[in-house]
């Protein structure tokens, strides 16, 4: 990874890290931070001029350990830095609750899809201003109630 | 018994209800026309642009029925006249299928097919075709309208808009291609022009030739003939209104659509590739009894213009795509139409210039 | 004046769109004022189906992302793996690869052409174009067995070795590829009809490809100089030299659908080069790993993969905790981005350039639903 970049991101973020790792293999670098901070270091990383952040590539979200893991690809266009940005939400031991989690589309317009998609396949409330996110639509058939792609969704039978 | 004597018989049982027998004639050779020429016609046509645009696309076409095909379009047709409508025909369905009936059996004997067949031929015989694309225009419409869609309503005013783009600069092209003639007759326009392609009407001058190329794609903006078929070519959403169609109502539509193509390539041909004219030499050497077999030869040599003429445009049909109907309407305004004055006013110029000169 | 008086809705099941999706448009006149797309109705939770089966067994549901070009998402979830496990792909597999995802990248594109041209009506090159994408059909049933879900990659290699007879035949599809290019450029790229209907219609801006993410050709006609084989290279297309086709804007409007249907054009004409320059130095060796073994487990770790699909940007974020079964398969496909920009691409269009419009953007809603 550039110097330059990781020196500028740790100037930045200093104090609003909680741990940084390597992604996997790959050689980018891993940020985790508190849930509340998100969107303001989203914004953060997408103004710098220097790091330029401005692109979502992909958001995923993990069930591991009792906890969501959020996970944020980013790519830098005019410098082709990459980044993954991490945060993680404790799911509600009733399974057929929603929690909440802050929004990014705001910054990243490219983001709305993603989270349209996620809060209603796992069930968490994305917050823009307060306000929770409303997808246009819903991806799953009427009627169908649960989060499907939680563990615990009853009707998973594993195949060997 | 053969077919005179029927003939007699029956023109005797019609003199009863004081009708003259030429009516009993007439309905003949209308029946004739109809099951002799027009079917057979759109049978071998529908074959040929099939099996044309098939080897344009890199496909075989039609070829299982019959020797290479030959009889499917045949078949397809029968196949539909067998289907039953699903549901009870409304007033409006009616009216649509009223009108194109009508479109048949009204305009059939203004077609001039040759001087045996040329059974309505008045001063204003030229003009008539012009009544039956609008006609067909309107039962178009009211096709849209029956749907008690939106779509349908798009598509019957889409036809309306293109339509009335489309007949005027064709107007113009026949008035430009009657200059210098007493009247519309068909009789007359044949005889002004000879056998040879340097003595037909679209090659006499420049101006001819334009109003040829322009009466030949107004005609196709009118009809909505591929490529410039705009409302009629596309799905749903673009408020096709025979997109509904199926059995006997589509049979006869897409019937009606071939009748009036072949129609216009009729009266195109008339009007400015010679007609059915024959060498003169034929004429000459054809008495009292051989004239009606001269006739038919002029039937065929027509036809053989005719069809080549359609297969003409269904070969740019197959290589261009569709125009959106505005595109379409703004073509037939903005260049068939001043086109076409241009034509008129040149031809009439360059006419009254040769008649000052003499 | 202006005022909206008519709302139409298409969908499910309509012949101008590109699959199972609801497009609620609301005219005025005959312009689109506003559009909303709806999806969901191909959900077939792929990804769930993913983590509940052992995790070699998964591939052959991957090759339901995107049916029209299997490959892509069974190469995309191999990487991913591969990444994870530390396995090594032989030379040999990495050129096999790379030969059937540009024989795919073809197929597509070709069917993209058989869209544009249905919607544009030009029955001849629906033609055509089916007519050679059976060739490459053909091709992938003769080394595979099967002509659209392939299932032929393996972990650490492909499921079989090409043989001589296959590299002949692909030679001349990619010449004929090549030849047909040509042809189909005369014909109709510059044909004044097409131009009518396509040139200046709907043009991506650099703005929308940005903010909504759009990648692939899509973006490409747009001028947005972005192709994962370059920027992010795998298997072996750092050692193969070959041009990314960006939009000129020929017709008037940088990434118009016309730029939209150049490119792609263009990009078949570099993939057929792609496969030459591969079969020409094809390495000797194995097609799999033989220290493969499908017994053990994936040990744990996490893993994004990222390649060049005929739509765009596909990645595939796997996460593996050392059990039989996958944790997380979490797939970003590119077609999410292209349905978002329909409403903002559809509006003050005329209505009989709609299909048009959905047409030239490549659309799968099997990938977009998953």
């Amino acid at each position: 990874m550039d110097k330059n970049f990781l020196i500028q991101l740790d100037k930045l973020l200093s104090g609003m890290v909680l741990e940084t790792r390597e992604f996997g293999r790959s050689g980018v670098r891993s940020i985790w931070l508190e849930s509340y901070q998100l969107t303001k270091i989203a914004l953060i990383l997408k103004n710098d001029s220097k790091l330029a952040l401005d692109w979502l590539e992909n958001l995923s979200v993990v069930e591991f350990e009792k906890s969501f893991v959020f996970s944020y690809f980013l790519f830098s266009r005019n410098f082709f830095h990459s980044l993954v940005l991490r945060a993680s939400a404790v799911i509600p031991s009733d399974s057929s609750l929603s929690i909440s989690f802050p929004s990014v589309s705001k910054v990243w317009e490219m983001a709305f899809p993603m989270e349209c998609e996620i809060s209603e396949l796992y069930g968490i409330d994305f917050l823009i201003d307060g306000v929770v996110l409303t997808p246009d639509f819903s991806l799953l058939p009427s009627g169908l109630t649960g989060f499907p792609m939680r563990k615990s969704y009853s009707s998973c039978v594993r195949v060997p | 018994m053969d077919f005179r004597k029927i003939c007699i018989l029956i023109e005797q049982w019609v003199e009863k209800f004081n009708l003259a027998p030429k009516w009993v004639h007439l309905t003949f050779t209308l029946v004739a026309v109809y099951f002799f020429i027009l079917i057979p016609s759109g049978w071998f046509f529908s074959y040929l642009k099939r099996k044309i645009s098939a080897d344009f696309q890199a496909r075989v076409g039609p070829s299982t029925c019959g020797p290479s095909g030959l009889f499917q379009p045949m078949a397809d047709f029968l196949k539909l006249l067998q289907k039953e409508n699903r549901n009870e025909v409304s007033h409006t369905e009616t009216l649509w299928l009223s009108i194109y009936s009508m479109i048949f059996y009204s305009t059939m004997p203004v077609i001039p097919l040759g001087s045996l067949v040329l059974l309505v031929d008045t001063e204003i015989s030229a003009f008539i075709p012009f009544w039956a694309t609008l006609v067909l225009a309107l039962g178009t419409i009211l096709l849209g309208l029956s749907r008690g869609a939106i779509t349908g309503w798009y598509g019957g005013i889409r036809i309306a808009v293109q339509t009335l783009s489309g007949v005027f600069p064709a107007f113009i092209c026949l008035l430009c291609a009657g200059v210098g003639m007493k009247s519309f007759q068909w009789s007359l326009w044949a005889k002004s022009q000879g056998f040879f392609p340097w003595s037909w009407n679209f090659l006499s001058n420049p101006f001819e030739f334009v109003a040829f190329i322009v009466f030949v794609m107004s005609g196709l903006v009118i009809l909505a003939v591929s490529p410039l078929d705009g409302g009629f070519s596309m799905s749903d959403i673009h408020g096709n209104v025979s997109s509904f169609l199926h059995g006997r109502w589509l049979a006869l539509y897409q019937f009606c659509r071939f009748y009036v193509f072949f129609m216009w390539s009729v009266v195109a041909v008339v009007l400015f590739l010679g007609a059915w004219v024959l060498p003169s030499w034929v004429y000459t050497l054809a008495d009292g009894e051989h004239l009606k077999f001269i006739g038919i030869v002029e039937l065929l040599f027509l036809l053989i213009k005719v069809f080549f003429l359609m297969l003409v445009i269904v070969w740019i049909s197959c290589v261009t795509p569709v125009s959106r109907v505005d595109q379409i309407t703004n073509f037939s305004w903005k260049i068939l139409s001043p086109f076409a004055l241009v034509a008129l006013v040149g031809a009439s110029v360059l006419f009254s210039w040769k008649t000052v000169g003499r | 004046m202006s005022y909206e008086y008519s709302m139409l809705e298409l969908g499910p099941y309509h012949s101008s769109l590109p699959g199972p999706m609801r497009l609620r448009l609301n005219f005025d006149g005959e312009t689109v004022s506003s559009c909303q797309v709806e999806t969901g109705f191909l959900h077939r939770g792929l990804e769930k189906v993913c983590e509940l089966h052992y995790w070699p067994g998964a591939i052959v549901y991957i090759d339901h992302l995107d049916p029209e070009a299997a490959i892509f998402g069974e190469l995309v979830f191999c990487l991913a793996i591969e990444n994870i496990a530390e396995l090594i792909i032989p030379a040999r597999a990495r050129a096999i690869r790379i030969i059937l995802s540009e024989l795919a990248r073809i197929s597509s594109h070709l069917f993209y052409f058989v869209r544009v041209a249905k919607t544009v009506g030009s029955e001849t090159l629906v033609h055509y174009a089916l007519r050679d994408r059976e060739k490459i059909l053909d091709l992938f049933e003769l080394l595979t067995g099967a002509r659209f879900s392939i299932n032929f990659l393996r972990f650490g290699g492909v499921n079989a070795d090409v043989t001589e007879g296959f590299i002949e035949k692909v030679f001349e599809v990619c010449d004929l590829m090549q030849l047909r290019t040509k042809e189909y450029n005369d014909l109709f790229t510059f044909n004044r009809s097409f131009l009518k209907r396509t040139a200046c219609l709907a043009p991506l801006s650099m703005d929308q490809v940005l903010n909504f993410g759009i990648t692939g050709p899509n973006a490409r006609a747009s001028g947005f100089d972005f192709d994962v084989r370059k920027r992010f290279s795998y298997l072996a297309y750092d050692q193969v030299d070959f041009l990314v086709p960006l939009g000129l804007g020929q017709a008037g409007m940088i990434g118009d659908v016309h730029d939209r249907f150049t490119v792609r054009l263009r990009e078949i004409a570099q993939s057929s080069e792609i496969i030459k320059q591969i079969l020409d130095n094809l390495p000797d060796g194995d097609y799999i790993n033989p220290s493969v073994n499908l017994n053990s487990v994936i040990p744990p770790g996490e893993s994004y993969s990222r390649v060049e699909s005929s739509r765009g940007l596909l990645g595939c974020h796997v996460v593996s905790e050392g059990l039989a079964f996958l944790n997380r398969v979490q797939f970003r496909v590119p077609s999410m981005a292209n349905f978002e920009i329909i409403p903002h691409l559809l509006k003050k269009i005329h209505i009989e350039d709609v299909p048009i419009v959905l047409a030239s953007l490549d659309l799968s809603v099997a990938e977009r639903d998953r």
